[in-house]
């Protein structure tokens, strides 16, 4: 059993992020900058490597038009990255996909989430960043948050 | 004559149909734009139509929620004017936590749909009964336990929260005007009575003085009979959802 993780951005403008800027700015917060990317991880039975090399294609995930991956985060070190996943998604419609559809059959089950990185100049910017993801970016009822 | 406004923002589609069928009850409608603010304490009272307000970005509802305008309808509704959110502006009214508006704060969500069939948006006939036994400004016109049939599109509709007490208050306050129920009326917690897995079938919420409604189902898309599957003989007679917009005319009488 192992994991592979993978990180889908946009390299067109993401239009949800700017919005997000613009919408925590009018909550009254400094902020730098917003970014956003969907955050997949995947426990398989099976070889990593090869996996991590079919993964990257399936344009389920990645259209490669517009999007661009990784399976490693690089992070910035003046950004806070939140992650927001639903508490009760196990991703079973698109696994199912991902497994009858695409033959993807060494997933055993998989993770989903958005990965938000907020670029906060303050000391604070954790607690700043979590106190903006409770108003915003998350709804305690049915999601939950981690910073990664 | 009432006046309503009906609050147009970005991305919303359903502010025709909306006005049209507050119209019908000899009402007044506005279509109202979120960043046109002057004399909207004028109206008596404020309708959130369907759509997707700001493509439902981060998610369904909550950058409208965050708006400015929605502190002045929380002023009106605090006021006891009538606000009424539909499918998105339903939503929106969750998202800002005017319903069910027992705390100073979201005690609730419109969750991704939990359905057996369809992933994502779901777009259906449903029927919901009126569960409330206390009248207030959206069921005057209803009889209690009425059942009426209405459709619903949306791919997040799920009443959900994560506090336990919540339903109890809800149930004892009665504030759960609309719950999904079948052809009898039967609440029954499975597809296809309960189209999204909604917590106890919760269809929508009224607060607890009886002037604010979040419904996910579309009265407006039933205010005719023509509208209504099978029923497009009977023309331009009233629709089951028009009891809701008639309900409010009385109200503000």
């Amino acid at each position: 059993m192992s994991a592979v993780e993978l990180f889908v951005g946009l390299k067109i403008p993401d239009t949800t992020a700017i919005t997000t800027f613009h919408t925590i700015e009018k909550m009254g917060y400094k902020i730098g900058k917003v970014k956003r990317e969907m955050y997949y991880k995947f426990e398989i039975d099976g070889d990593a490597e090869k996996f991590s090399k079919k993964i990257g294609k399936v344009d389920v995930l990645v259209n490669a038009n517009k999007n661009k991956f990784s399976h490693v985060l690089e992070k910035d070190a003046d950004a806070v990255y939140v992650l927001v996943s639903d508490t009760d998604d196990k991703c079973e419609g698109l696994m199912h996909v991902l497994k009858e559809r695409l033959e993807l059959k060494e997933i055993t089950s998989m993770e989903k989430g958005v990965l938000w990185a907020l670029y906060i100049d303050a000391a604070d910017k954790e607690k700043i960043a979590k106190e903006i993801a409770s108003k915003l970016l998350h709804n305690e009822n049915y999601q939950e948050i981690k910073i990664v | 004559m009432s006046k309503i406004a009906v609050i147009l923002f970005p991305g919303i589609n359903c502010e025709n149909e909306t006005a049209r069928a507050i119209e019908s009850v000899g009402m007044k409608a506005d279509i109202v734009r979120w960043n046109d603010t002057r004399n909207l304490d004028s109206y008596d009272g404020y309708v959130l139509p369907g759509g997707w307000s700001y493509e439902d970005r981060i998610r369904a509802g909550v950058i409208a929620a965050k708006d400015p305008v929605m502190n002045i309808i929380k002023e009106e509704a605090e006021k006891g004017k009538v606000v009424m959110g539909i499918c998105n502006g339903c939503q929106i009214i969750v998202e800002s936590g005017i319903i069910p508006g027992l705390q100073d704060k979201v005690q609730m969500a419109l969750a991704p749909n939990k359905n057996p069939f369809v992933s994502g948006f779901y777009c259906t006939w449903i029927k919901i009964k009126n569960f409330s036994k206390k009248k207030n400004a959206f069921n005057l016109k209803l009889n209690e336990g009425e059942v009426m049939n209405v459709p619903i599109a949306h791919g997040e509709g799920r009443f959900a929260t994560k506090d336990e007490t919540l339903v109890r208050y809800l149930l004892a306050n009665d504030q759960l005007l609309f719950r999904y129920c079948d052809e009898t009326g039967n609440i029954a917690d499975k597809f296809p009575a309960n189209p999204n897995g909604s917590l106890i079938n919760i269809a929508g919420i009224v607060n607890k003085k009886g002037n604010v409604l979040a419904m996910m189902p579309h009265p407006e898309r039933a205010a005719w009979m023509r509208q209504v599957p099978g029923m497009h003989s009977n023309g331009e007679s009233a629709g089951p959802g028009r009891k809701i917009f008639e309900s409010i005319r009385e109200y503000l009488k």
